[in-house]
C-alpha cells in the first residue's frame, strides 16, 4: 500500500482539519489532525490509526495498491471514456463578419485587419450553407435546447443587419435562441431581437468608467466619435429592460485595475445591479504597451488585487447581483474553482472529472464570414488554422480537426501524472500553442494553487448550504478576455 | 461534544473496485447523460456557450 499519487491535501485554515480530494476517483474528505499528519509522512509498517480509518482511505483512492504506472494508465483510460463520452455534443458559433467598428490596442484579432477579407459579410447563401452543415450535425438531437452564438469580429456593427437579422430569423425557425458577445455600441439597431426567445444573452465589454474605458475601447475613425462608453451604458439599460441577460465584462490589466471600484459606482448609479439579469465579472487581458510592456495580470495577481476591494466595502466590481457572494465572483476570473470544488460534490451524482479543457477539444464548431470552420475562438480569421469549410461545399480537414479534438490530458505527456488532470483539463490549447509552440502541451496557470487556494472557501460554502453553481458570465476559455 | 469522526466523506466517488469497462458500461450514462448541463458549464469555467445547454 502506498498513498496515491493523484492525492491532493489541502489543510484548513484556523481548523485542526484538511481537505482531501483524489485526482481521480473525484472524493471529497474532510480529515482531522491525526489523519492529515498521517498522510503528510505516512508509514504503513505498523499502520498507526484505525484500521477503519484505512479501509475507507483506501476506498475513497488516497490509498492505493496500485504502483505510479497503474495509477497513470487507470487515469489515462478514464480520460478517454469520459472523453469518447463527450466528444458527440456540438456548439456552434457564427461569425458574421471579422470586421470591428472598435479599435481596442489589445485586441487579439488584430492581425485580421490587414487581411483583405477583413470586412467580409456573410451572405445568405453562406448562412443557408451554415445551417444546412449544422442540420447535418445536429440530424436526430432533441431541438428544444438548442442555442447558436453570435460572435465576430464585432457581430452587431449596425452595417451588418442583414446578415444578421437572416441568421436568426432562420435559428428562430430551426427552434435556435442566441448568444452573442457584442460591444454594445450599435446594438439598439438590433432592438427587436432582444429578448427571451431571441437574443437571450449579452457579453457586453466595459472597461472601466468613461476615463479609462474610452481610452482603450475606442471606435475606428470612420465609425464615429472614438468615445464609445455612454452608447453602450445606454445600450446596456436597454437590454436589460427587454429581459436580455447582460454579463458585462472587464478586460483587467496593468492599466486600469485600479478603475474597478469606480465603475462598481457606475454599476450603481446607472441602477443596473437592480436587474435580476444583469452580472458582471473581470478577466485577464493580455495587451502590451505600445513599447512591447506586458500589461497582462495573471489570475492570482487579480484576485490579489480584488480581494482588497472587496473587503473595503464589502463588494467589489466584479460582483454579481442578487444571491452571489462576491467572493465567488472573484474566481470567475479564468478557471471558476469554487463551482469545479462543488461539482464534486454534487450529491447521489458521480464526480465531474474532465479530461479537456474547452469545448474545441469535443464538439464545438465555429462558422466564419468566408465558409471557414474553426475549433477555437481565438484562431477564427487565420486560415492556417483552419479546420475546413461548410461553403461552398463542406470539407473538414480531418487531421486538423483531429488534432484539436484530440487534445487531452491523457495525449499530454506533462498531464499524464499531474494530480489535476481531470480537474484542469490541460488549460487553455491556444495559450499554450503561445508559450510553448505546441497543442499538445499544458497550460498550468497557476491551477494548482488557485485550486487548493479556494476549496477552502468552497468547503465553508458548501457546509453553510450554499451547493450552488454560479453561471456568472458568457465566455469560452479566456478567450474572450482581449476580444471585445 | 461528539467527537468529530477522522474522516468525513462528502460525496460519493468514482469506485475504486471496478474495471475501467464497468465503469463505462455502469457510469456512462450518469455521468453522461444526467450531468450534461454541469459538463457544459465546466467546459469553460463560466457559462456554457461552447456546446448548448
Amino acid at each position: 500500500l502506498r498513498i496515491s499519487d493523484y492525492t491532493i491535501h489541502i489543510p484548513l485554515p484556523e481548523a485542526d482539519q484538511a481537505l482531501l480530494v483524489h485526482g481521480y476517483s473525484g472524493a471529497v474528505d474532510v480529515v482531522n489532525q491525526e489523519v492529515s499528519s498521517w498522510i503528510s509522512s505516512p508509514t504503513f509498517n505498523p499502520f498507526p490509526l484505525s484500521t477503519d480509518v484505512l479501509d475507507t482511505l483506501r476506498s475513497r483512492g488516497y490509498v492505493t495498491e496500485k504502483t505510479a504506472d497503474e495509477e497513470v494508465q487507470f487515469i489515462n483510460r478514464l480520460g478517454e471514456v469520459l472523453h469518447r463520452g463527450m466528444s458527440n455534443r456540438r456548439g456552434f458559433i457564427m461569425m458574421p463578419t471579422y470586421n470591428c467598428n472598435l479599435r481596442c490596442f489589445y485586441c487579439f484579432e488584430t492581425h485580421i485587419r490587414s487581411r483583405p477579407y477583413f470586412e467580409k459579410v456573410m451572405t445568405p447563401e453562406m448562412i443557408d450553407a451554415a445551417y444546412a452543415f449544422m442540420d447535418q450535425l445536429t440530424e436526430g438531437e432533441k431541438k428544444s435546447s438548442r442555442q447558436i452564438t453570435i460572435y465576430g469580429g464585432e457581430p452587431l456593427m449596425r452595417q451588418n443587419y442583414e446578415a444578421v437579422a437572416y441568421i436568426i430569423r432562420q435559428g428562430l425557425e430551426r427552434g435556435y435562441v442566441f448568444k452573442t458577445i457584442t460591444n454594445g455600441v450599435d446594438l439598439e439597431t438590433y432592438a427587436e431581437f432582444l429578448g427571451p426567445g431571441k437574443i437571450e444573452f449579452l457579453q457586453i465589454t466595459l472597461d472601466g468608467p468613461p476615463r479609462l474605458h474610452d481610452k482603450r475601447r475606442i471606435r475606428a475613425r470612420q465609425y464615429g466619435p472614438k468615445a464609445t462608453f455612454a452608447d453602450i451604458a445606454q445600450n446596456i439599460t436597454l437590454a436589460l429592460e427587454k429581459g436580455v441577460k447582460v454579463s458585462v465584462r472587464t478586460n483587467v490589466d496593468a492599466l486600469n485595475i485600479d478603475g474597478l471600484q469606480e465603475l462598481q459606482a457606475i454599476y450603481d448609479e446607472q441602477r443596473w445591479r437592480e436587474y435580476p439579469n444583469f452580472s458582471a465579472y473581470a478577466f485577464p487581458a493580455h495587451g502590451k504597451n505600445p513599447d512591447g510592456k506586458e500589461l497582462y495580470l495573471s489570475e492570482t495577481k487579480m484576485v490579489d488585487n480584488l480581494i482588497p476591494l472587496q473587503a473595503q466595502d464589502g463588494t467589489c466590481a466584479t460582483c454579481n447581483t442578487g444571491n452571489g457572494t462576491e467572493i465567488n465572483n472573484l474566481v470567475d476570473i479564468g478557471h471558476n474553482f469554487i463551482n469545479r470544488f462543488k461539482q464534486l460534490l454534487a450529491n447521489g451524482r458521480y464526480p465531474l472529472l474532465q479530461p479537456y479543457y474547452c469545448s474545441a477539444h469535443t464538439g464545438m464548431f465555429l462558422l466564419g464570414p468566408l465558409g471557414d470552420l474553426y475549433a477555437c475562438w481565438d484562431h477564427v480569421g487565420d486560415p492556417t488554422c483552419q479546420i475546413g469549410k461548410y461553403y461552398p461545399e463542406v470539407n473538414i480537414n480531418e487531421e486538423a480537426l483531429a488534432a484539436w479534438r484530440g487534445r487531452t490530458t491523457f495525449a499530454i505527456p506533462q498531464c499524464r501524472q499531474c494530480k489535476y488532470a481531470l480537474l484542469c483539463g490541460g488549460g487553455c490549447a491556444y495559450q499554450a500553442l503561445q508559450h510553448n509552440g505546441t497543442l499538445y502541451s499544458p497550460n498550468c496557470n497557476n491551477f494548482g494553487e488557485l485550486f487548493t487556494r479556494f476549496a477552502p472557501v468552497a468547503y465553508q460554502e458548501y457546509i453553510a448550504g450554499d451547493h450552488s453553481i454560479r453561471h456568472a458570465s458568457i465566455d469560452a476559455e479566456g478567450a474572450t478576455a482581449y476580444r471585445q | 461534544m461528539e467527537k468529530p469522526k477522522p474522516i468525513q466523506s462528502l460525496n460519493t466517488p468514482l469506485p475504486q473496485e471496478l474495471s475501467i469497462e464497468e465503469f463505462e458500461k455502469r457510469a456512462r450514462m450518469e455521468i453522461l447523460e444526467e450531468r450534461l448541463e454541469m459538463a457544459c458549464w465546466i467546459n469553460c469555467g463560466t457559462v456554457c456557450i461552447c456546446v448548448d445547454n
